[in-house]
């Protein structure tokens, strides 16, 4: 019998659960193609490694962006395949559950359903992300008290208050980690006149990238292309340069949380002043950004122990309790 | 001797009539009744929802989380 599947469709990365076994993978939502044949040549870390390096009939391509999809023809064939590397056949046809992001469309969400039943799926489910984060994180959320899950992904900013199983509120903000990147691509060649690729703008988030100024703050050394005379340029990049690049997506993912409190029945709202907000997701990693938000919502903040896993460790959980937690899922709501 | 014959055949071939007719109705009333909603409890339907959701049924999931944490710790290390 086929052991039910649950995906992690995120914009960055995609992480697949495999019922009674756990995560078995976890790479970045990248594939690469021929673009005379079509033909997939490779997908995910391989793919990752060849972004800006390919030969011009070779495309290594994110298919969702912004937490929306690109590209419905390549996301199927990507769920194609990772389908077929987690066992999928004619003869094993497992249950799916997908988390894709609240804000997606009814006609990607059909696309996604169908493309996974298409792909040999007995059956094809979707789930919230951040309902999905909120299990992962292991919130209390059966509880008639307010719990509150910011997700920040690849492409999205998603707040969502859950209570006795079910959410309460949600904002979704088409703002995240690669939002941060192309502000720094942006800063960088306003700033100093140097074009950069999204894999360095990333590597700089990762080294220097903050959302709070520190004693901790440190420079970094950016290789690129100059604007003027074309040829590869060293400068140097300091944090609090890299902090007013990203003013404004941090401003946006700040305000989308304080119009989810905003939204927020008051009586969940004072239970989050002692439960506090649960932040997940890789954009949640940036530094300081806790502590800013916690300064400017005035409601404790957490980081949750697991932020890159929490959604699918949490649709790995629907998974596992399938009947019960049918009703959760999007399809079952409509 | 024929018309014993005859009479055995149509017996036979009503026999076999009413056999098929009543297979048919059993597979008709499986298919209907698999089809049929039927009136759910909502309020149980509700409270395993909460129990999947509960401390003791999160188990597993702990189990995971810490699974993750060590292969992070080792990717670290």
């Amino acid at each position: 019998m086929a052991r039910d599947l649950a995906i992690d469709l995120g914009t960055a990365n995609t992480l697949v659960y495999k019922q009674g076994e756990g995560i078995i993978m976890n790479e970045p939502t990248v594939i690469a193609k021929n673009r005379r044949t079509n033909e997939v040549l490779a997908t995910g870390r391989e793919a990752w490694d060849m972004i800006g390096r390919t030969p011009s009939f070779i495309v290594a391509v994110r298919p969702l962006r912004g937490g929306a999809i690109t590209d419905f023809e390549t996301t199927e064939q990507m769920i194609r395949l990772l389908l077929k590397r987690a066992g999928v056949s004619r003869f094993a046809r497992p249950k799916v559950l997908i988390c894709v992001p609240s804000a997606i469309t009814e006609v990607e969400r059909r696309a996604v359903t169908e493309a996974t039943r298409r792909a040999g799926a007995a059956d094809a489910q979707l789930l919230e992300q951040p309902m999905a984060a909120a299990i992962g994180a292991d919130l209390p959320i059966e509880e008639p008290s307010g719990n509150m899950v910011v997700d920040i992904g690849g492409g999205t900013t998603e707040t969502a208050v859950i209570s006795l199983g079910g959410i309460v509120t949600l904002r979704a903000e088409r703002v995240g980690g690669f939002t941060m990147d192309e502000a720094i691509q942006g800063w960088v060649r306003r700033e100093h006149g140097l074009a950069i690729g999204e894999r360095t703008a990333e590597e700089i988030k990762i080294q220097i990238g903050s959302a709070l100024a520190s004693t901790s703050d440190r420079s970094a050394e950016v290789k690129g292309r100059d604007l003027v005379t074309g040829l590869p340029k060293t400068v140097v990049l300091t944090a609090a340069g890299i902090r007013d690049a990203l003013e404004d997506v941090v401003t946006r993912m700040i305000d989308s949380v304080k119009e989810c409190l905003a939204m927020t029945p008051p009586e969940l709202a004072q239970d989050l002043l002692t439960s506090g907000i649960y932040l997940v997701g890789g954009g949640a990693l940036l530094r300081g950004l806790a502590d800013r938000l916690q300064y400017e919502t005035k409601v404790p903040v957490r980081m949750s122990p697991q932020p890159l896993e929490a959604v699918v460790l949490g649709a790995g959980h629907c998974i596992e309790n399938y009947q019960a937690l049918r009703g959760m899922f999007m399809d079952a709501r409509r | 001797m024929m018309p014993l014959l005859a009479a055995t055949s149509i017996a036979s071939l009503v026999l076999a009539a009413v056999s098929v007719s009543a297979a048919a109705m059993l597979a008709y009333l499986v298919v209907t009744d698999g089809r049929r909603t039927r009136p759910v409890d909502g309020a149980a339907q509700f409270r395993r929802h909460l129990d999947a959701l509960s401390d003791d049924s999160r188990e597993h999931l702990r189990e995971q989380i810490r699974i993750v944490r060590e292969r992070r710790q080792a990717d670290r290390s």
